[in-house]
């Protein structure tokens, strides 16, 4: 057998669980997972790969919606991370409601935020922009695997 | 009948007109649901034509969406990328 070259899989996976911490800055005493919430903005703000923690700056406002948005659902927040050929990946356990909301001002983009850890960003998803009265905006997962987990590692 | 939250409190569905709208977009599936009264007067209804990109008819009732995301994000190894992996 040869040696091959490669990204341990089983790191990304371990990525995903703050197994390892590269620099100096992280300390992590707990061993439950964190909590994590969705925050929605207008079409005028800018998230994107720059961001870097959740802001109320161009988030929406209206009836029912309540600055920082809604918490993840589920226990734990996500799917245990795990791996399928050489891809690490995790999902929201559950869909991501925000219920019975007015929200006039039009919006694009939702940020899912890690409110254990200093609000710090994970991701932005974009799409359409829309408007909700007096009605549920839901975010429905994709199925947790490999090819279509909301977090992928490959 | 169904009951539906509105603008004027929980009504019954048969007093409102419903339309559905899906829109494929590269993050996934959008469909809206939006309710209007069964005698509006908003000239989307007219035209058949959204009157803004965020709603079919301003003078609506109810709106609900749902995106259903087909695929999440990726974040490729850069030694994978390096190989052609």
């Amino acid at each position: 057998m040869a040696n091959t070259q490669a990204l341990c899989t089983s790191f990304k996976v371990e990525l995903l669980n703050a197994i390892h911490a590269l620099g100096t800055t992280v300390t992590r005493g707990a061993t439950t997972a964190d909590s994590f919430k969705a925050a929605l903005y207008v079409a005028t703000a800018t998230l994107g790969a720059g961001t870097t923690a959740y802001s109320s700056t161009n988030e929406v406002s209206g009836t029912n919606y309540t600055a920082g948005g809604v918490d993840l659902t589920g226990s734990p927040d996500w799917v245990a991370p795990n791996s399928s050929g050489t891809t690490a990946f995790s999902t929201p356990t559950n869909s991501i409601v925000f219920t019975n909301v007015t929200l006039t001002t039009a919006f694009d983009a939702v940020l899912i935020y890690n409110s254990t850890q200093s609000n710090k960003a994970v991701c932005v998803l974009t799409f359409g922009s829309q408007t909700i009265t007096a009605g549920n905006f839901t975010l429905t997962m994709p199925t947790n695997d490999s090819s279509t987990g909301l977090i992928r590692l490959a | 009948m169904a009951e539906v939250n509105t603008t004027h409190g929980p009504m019954d569905d048969s007093q409102l007109q419903r339309r559905e709208d899906s829109f494929d977009e590269e993050v996934g599936t959008l469909t809206a649901v939006e309710y209007c009264l069964l005698d509006c007067p908003g000239e989307a209804h007219k035209t058949g034509q959204r009157d803004k990109p965020e709603h079919f008819c301003s003078l609506h009732v109810h709106r609900s969406v749902n995106l259903a995301v087909k695929e999440g994000l990726e974040i490729s190894g850069v030694l994978n990328a390096l190989l052609g992996a």
